[in-house]
């Protein structure tokens, strides 16, 4: 099947929860859809042969006030890769995982929980992964964040004490 | 654990011997610089070409072991984070005297290329350092001579 | 989302006895043979039940930092994410930017790139077999043989670009420097001497009956479950998924050159380490054709003012498995998100779901970790 032929049959089915669509060069399909249906998408993709997911991750948007998360899934019968991404506001990120889905992205979500701060419903083994254990997130916030202050970490010169 | 705080040398029986004698244990010491096992970052290909059969560092007495209550040296090579920094206090605090803390590569110095990092921390806010060798990765004769200015001090006794 | 926040791992525990018979183990984090990482394994003295990771000593925060650096000012950090492996890293993110851009690079130097790039993942193999021999016990014979074999190719290295280990070498657009006099009968030469040790090895190791019966039907992993957890590299190829992304998705020189990739279907530990040997033998074949063929012209080329595209994911094959790159923009002269996704990440899944399936037994663990080398520094960013 070539990405073409997936992007007729997606938006076939799915008609106006898919909001963009975009084939920039050989094997890349990218996806904009709307966050209600991602399970039913996801479900969708895995029965048609998209099984190995290679990457999933999160991007901080703080002027339009969103944070878009982003997959990206390889099929092992078709040979390109579908990247869909849907926004969650920012006030208050709340999503689903997906790991009953795809079993591999279960470390890529504790990372993204963790510097990102989103929240994830139905993640088995939800603990901090990447930063120190004596981190305290209230203080001194979600790094991947564009809010967060990078300054009071900045290596002073020569003798000075930070 | 310390934090900040200045870690103080206890004064044993070896400051109080005679010159001469204290001259041979300084010999001794100089020629048996023992180091930990402990690879941090991205300089520790350079470290282990360092104890390979190229440029031999076990010629000079320069062995690495494995457990911490048997060594004599800890050297830093490479970048340290926040959570890693608790690990190696707790190591250094294992090690008996006299011991010898060496920093290699401007990671562990002062961060380096990564100044913006929110997880790296500097070695001497946290304990005592006797030599720096710098450059990004140093080259493995430059980590020699900073290890062979570490036996000129011991000998002169400046340690 | 705030009592989870609450939990923590105790940091010292050493051994702790847990309920039926079972203690809890810690390998590390001081130094589990290679790196700064610890696994937890749950054993009752003979089987092990788990084995769980625990990362983040080596984390860096590349991610927030390319941030703050333009688009050639970024390869400084990003080519310190693992030393041993830098031309592949490095190459993952110039094709994110050039993919950007819409760049055109000119043929001599995506050879020259080639080159530069076997020659990195012959050093990268040879480290990994170095590591997985002196976990299974042959210490330090292979290890010390290994670190030796690694000199000729860095004054190969020192002679184009002027570094051993840190090139700066790679821009968007092109590479820095034209190749010198002289190195073409240099790499020759030491070809053909890479060629007699790897003769040793296979005499000595691979082929030895000892560590056949100690590696072979350990550790099987099925091809199924290969796809379903993300594995990545040899480790994949050697379970039945012919994916190579030199072959599927050509970038540089590769769709001009001629060479295989390296598959079998058994899928066990024996297997892992033999893959690498010959994906070695691959690298010298390839090096051999590019220097042969190489074209005439420029090096670089400049980037065009505004960018052509808003987003790209870009994969190389690094020496571990594939490497993603994801990068947004806005049209300014900083990326506005870089994620990294590196093949050590997925591998660490993989190890810590086989005590589902299998027996493993407690003296199994250090063969079986190593035998699909991952590396702390990569995981870790």
């Amino acid at each position: 099947m070539k990405p073409e032929e997936l992007e007729k049959i997606l938006k076939e089915k799915f008609g106006e929860n898919i909001f963009s669509t975009k084939i920039p060069e050989n094997k890349r399909l990218f996806i904009k859809i709307n966050g209600d249906i991602v399970e039913d998408f996801a479900t969708f993709l895995k029965e048609n042969g998209f099984d190995m997911p290679i990457t999933m991750g999160a991007t901080d948007f703080l002027k339009q006030k969103r944070i878009e998360i982003f997959y990206a899934i390889w099929s092992s019968t078709h040979d390109f890769v579908v990247f869909f991404k849907y926004d969650v506001p920012r006030d208050n990120p709340v999503i689903k995982s997906l790991v009953k889905i795809w079993s591999g992205v279960q470390k890529f979500e504790r990372e993204t929980w963790e510097l990102m701060g989103v929240d994830i419903e139905g993640h088995p083994n939800l603990k901090p992964l990447l930063l120190p254990e004596d981190w305290d997130y209230e203080k001194e916030g979600y790094p991947l964040r564009k809010d967060f202050n990078v300054n009071r970490y900045m290596s002073p010169w020569g003798d000075e004490k930070q | 654990m310390s934090n900040g705080q200045e870690i103080r040398i206890k004064e044993g029986l070896l400051e109080k011997l005679p010159g001469p004698i204290k001259k041979l244990f300084n010999w001794g010491k100089s020629y048996s610089i023992w180091p930990i096992h402990y690879v941090t970052g991205c300089c520790s290909p350079e470290y282990m070409q360092l104890f390979g059969p190229r440029y031999d560092l076990e010629r000079w007495g320069v062995l690495p072991m494995a457990s911490a209550r048997q060594s004599d040296a800890i050297i830093f090579v490479g970048n340290v984070t926040r959570k890693m920094m608790l690990r190696a206090l707790r190591l250094y605090e294992q090690m008996p005297e006299p011991r010898y803390v060496v920093v290699v590569g401007a990671c562990a110095s002062s961060k380096g290329p990564f100044p913006e990092s929110y997880s790296l921390v500097r070695v001497k806010d946290y304990m005592p350092v006797d030599i720096y060798i710098a450059g990004c990765p140093p080259k493995p004769e430059a980590q020699a001579y900073g290890l062979l200015k570490l036996r000129e001090m011991i000998l002169k006794g400046e340690k | 989302m705030r009592d989870m926040m609450s939990y923590r791992y105790h940091p010292f525990n050493e051994i702790v006895e847990l309920e039926g018979g079972l203690f809890q183990l810690n390998m590390g984090p001081q130094h589990p043979i290679s790196g700064q990482g610890r696994f937890i394994v749950i054993t009752d003295g003979e089987i092990v039940y788990s084995i769980e990771m625990d990362i983040g000593y080596s984390h860096r925060g590349i991610e927030k930092i390319l941030e703050y650096r333009n688009l050639m000012q970024g390869i400084v950090p990003i080519e310190r994410m693992v030393m041993l492996d830098t031309s592949n890293i490095a190459m993952g993110y110039v094709l994110a930017v050039e993919k950007l851009y819409g760049v055109d690079v000119p043929p001599r130097a995506q050879y020259i790139r080639t080159i530069i790039m076997e020659l990195n993942r012959i050093i990268s193999h040879l480290y990994a077999l170095g590591l997985y021999s002196e976990s299974a016990g042959w210490n330090p014979a292979i290890f010390l043989w290994t670190t030796a074999d690694r000199e000729p190719i860095l004054d190969i290295l020192e002679m184009i670009t002027g570094a051993r280990w840190s090139y700066s070498f790679f821009i968007p657009g092109g590479v820095r420097a034209d190749l010198p006099r002289g190195v073409k009968e240099r790499i020759l030469t030491t070809l053909d001497y890479l060629e007699n040790r790897i003769r040793v090895y296979e005499d000595s190791w691979i082929y030895n009956e000892t560590f056949r019966m100690r590696t072979e039907g350990m550790g099987v992993l099925p091809r199924s479950k290969a796809i379903e957890w993300g594995a990545a590299g040899p480790n994949l190829r050697v379970s039945g998924v012919p994916y190579d992304t030199r072959k599927n998705e050509p970038y540089a020189a590769y769709d001009e050159l001629d060479f295989k990739i390296v598959t079998h279907t058994a899928g066990d530990s024996y297997y892992r380490g033999w893959a690498r040997v010959e994906e070695i033998k691959v690298s010298i074949d390839i090096i051999r054709q590019a220097i042969e063929n190489i074209p005439e012209g420029r090096i670089r080329v400049a980037l065009p003012p505004k960018p052509v595209q808003e987003e790209a994911l870009a994969r190389v094959e690094t020496g571990r498995g594939e490497l993603n790159v994801y990068m947004y923009t806005e049209g300014r002269d900083k990326p506005y998100r870089v994620k990294i996704s590196p093949p050590s990440f997925r591998n660490f899944y993989v190890i810590e779901q086989l005590p589902k399936i299998q027996t493993i037994r407690l003296a199994d663990v250090p063969p079986l970790i190593y035998s699909f080398d991952p590396w702390f520094l990569d995981a870790d960013r």
